[in-house]
């Protein structure tokens, strides 16, 4: 397509729009169209709805609007905005009030002089007029709609529907639960008020096609009060006996005191592992060795059933030097055991990263194939320590019958 | 059998969603020179009389609106039978007519009394209107073990079924003479 010559323009699309009556609370009184658009604008219509009142700009795209009162006396727009704030219009006037919901909003309802938004993070939180948080609730998944539910009947009704990505549309009064309803489908949108003749109708619209229409039973009762609001019942506080006044007491007196032996004692501990730990790094006795500032790692395994063994030895040196002059050497009860290797005690260069394997056999000679522990030793000619050790614990040997 | 005139008396109620016809239909059933040209909703309740069978009925016209149904209980105790109306072309209120229908059963009214039950399918020449067996099925009307019911298709603007219906309830009644 050829745009030369054309003037470029901004497409704007409309986000949400709301009604708000002039002057009378009356269904069919004259009211204004009020809407919002991706141009970050509030836009109030003339109640012709042919011209632009009052136009508004926005912190942020408003995407939901609610309107309280009566435009001309003091009412109050609230637009809940792509940046997880709503915003409060009054006279025309954006006000510095302002509620932060700390998430993104997917819905927002006006009931009984509270904000209720629901928001992205799975919570439904409602605020006062003045801007403070009045509850929150949590939901299990995402909220996809929210809906008020309001009636005037013997006993009038003010209610939330929510409705959840798993199929449920939860009612609460205040933040309590009255009922759940459960459908097989995702909800796309909801609208509750008067349907043909019935007034109390909830149409729902579902993410596959469906259209369902509930009717609330005439009878219904939804008062809080004959529903036991979960966590604020009263808790079953045994009473205060001597024992537990005069150990409050005495925490309460020696609170310092008690705190310090504890941070002494736990200290200790935590010194008394540190030591045993490097003492044990240190000789040469954990499989893991930093004796003589070197580092190593050895891994002893035995294979046979008897009367000879395989001893396999894995070495590795994970310093970054070379060792020099390192050996093996073998302890163990002579009367037991015969080394038939040989050569395994010569020095070895272990460069560093490499893995040494060695393999030693042992004869079992005792008699009776008896079992017994083998030590291994790495050491070199600069100390007396090992620098690393590994206990063979041998199993009983098979006897040589021969 | 020794009345004066030989006539029976039966007191019955009228109940059904508003706009089920209610009015209409007892309106067809009053003599010509006392009928309505314009039947208007009813407001609270209206007491009717009409000549049937030789039967004079008195009938407790209910409003069938949401506001005026808790009335319906109040009159129950005194009936010797009852008249549920459905418009049968509402299909998407037969459910609240079934829930209003299952609480009167529930009612000491009505529960404890086993007085016969006439439903009228109304409005059966609008297009689309459900027939008497498919609303007897909504209805789950088999269930009605404690009692007799039937079920009438009519046309409470040309009088279609609705002597026949008025006629079984008639039969239905109690034979002994009410004073
Ligand atoms: N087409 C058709 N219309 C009917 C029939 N019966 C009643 N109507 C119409 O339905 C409307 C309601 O009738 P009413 O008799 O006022 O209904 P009701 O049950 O008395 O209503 P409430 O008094 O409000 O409970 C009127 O406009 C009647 O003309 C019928 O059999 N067929
Ligand atoms: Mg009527």
């Amino acid at each position: 397509m050829d745009r030369a010559g054309k003037p470029l323009f901004q497409s704007n699309y409309l986000t949400c729009m709301k009604t708000m009556n002039k002057n009378k609370e009356d269904v069919k009184s004259v009211s204004h169209l009020i809407v919002c658009n991706e141009n970050r604008e509030l836009i109030i219509m003339e109640q012709s709805g042919i011209k632009i009142k009052k136009s508004i700009k926005l912190p942020s795209v408003g995407v939901f609007i609610e309107t309280y009162g009566l435009y001309d006396i003091d009412g109050k727009i609230f637009i809940a905005c792509r940046d997880g704030k709503i915003y409060v219009v009054k006279n025309g006037l954006l006000s510095n009030q302002v509620y932060d919901i700390e998430s993104k909003p997917v819905g927002m309802v006006y009931i009984d002089k509270s904000i209720v938004v629901a928001s992205m993070n799975n919570v439904v939180s409602s605020y006062y007029g003045k801007g403070k948080k009045n509850y929150s609730i949590y939901m299990p998944c995402t909220i996809t709609n929210i809906e008020k539910m309001i009636m005037k009947r013997t006993k009038s009704v003010n209610a939330a529907l929510v409705a959840l990505s798993n199929g449920e549309i939860r009612m609460f009064n205040n933040k309590f639960l009255i009922t759940t309803i459960k459908t097989d489908d995702v909800i796309m949108g909801m609208r509750f008020g008067v349907f043909g003749r019935e007034e109390g109708s909830l149409v729902i619209n579902f993410k596959h096609g469906g259209l369902s229409v509930k009717m609330l039973q005439r009878q219904a009762n939804l008062s809080v009060s004959n529903h036991k609001p979960g966590p604020s019942i009263k808790q079953d506080i045994p009473l205060k006996i001597k024992l537990f006044v005069e150990l409050t007491q005495r925490e309460r007196d020696h609170s310092v005191d008690m705190h310090r032996l504890f941070q002494k004692d736990l200290c200790k501990l935590r010194l008394k592992t540190a030591q045993s730990y490097i003492s044990l790094l240190n000789e040469g006795h954990a499989p893991m060795s930093y004796a003589q500032g070197s580092k190593l790692r050895l891994n002893a395994t035995t294979e046979g059933i008897g009367p000879i063994f395989k001893i396999k030895l894995e070495l590795q040196n994970l310093s970054k030097k070379s060792m020099v002059g390192t050996r093996v050497m073998l302890s163990y009860a002579t009367d037991i055991y015969k080394v038939i290797s040989k050569g395994f005690h010569k020095p070895m260069t272990l460069l560093p990263q490499i893995n040494y394997n060695q393999e030693i056999l042992v004869e079992n000679i005792d008699e009776n194939g008896a079992a017994d522990l083998i030590r291994v030793f790495i050491y070199n000619h600069e100390s007396s320590m090992p620098l690393i050790t590994a206990n063979l614990n041998m199993p009983l040997s098979e006897v040589d019958l021969e | 059998m020794g009345g004066s005139l030989g006539k029976k008396k039966a007191k019955i109620i009228i109940v059904g969603l508003d706009n089920s016809g209610k009015t209409t239909l007892i309106n067809y059933l009053k003599p010509p020179k006392e009928t309505l040209s314009e039947v208007t909703p009813t407001v609270g309740f209206k007491v009717e009389s009409f000549k049937q069978d030789k039967i004079n009925f008195t009938c407790f016209d209910m409003s069938g609106q949401g506001i005026y149904r808790e009335l319906w209980p109040e009159y129950y105790s005194e009936a010797q039978g009852v008249i549920f109306v459905v418009d049968s072309a509402d299909k998407l209120r037969i459910a609240v007519a079934k829930n209003e229908l299952e609480m009167m059963f529930e009612d000491p009214g009505i529960r404890d009394r086993p007085v016969p039950i006439l439903f009228f399918a109304n409005k059966k020449d609008l297009p689309y209107a459900l027939t008497e067996s498919e609303i007897a099925e909504q209805f789950e009307l088999d269930n009605i073990s404690d009692r007799d019911w039937h079920i009438e298709a009519s046309n409470a603007l040309t009088g279609e079924g609705v002597t026949e219906g008025i006629n079984w309830l008639g039969a239905k009644l109690p034979k002994k003479k009410k004073k």
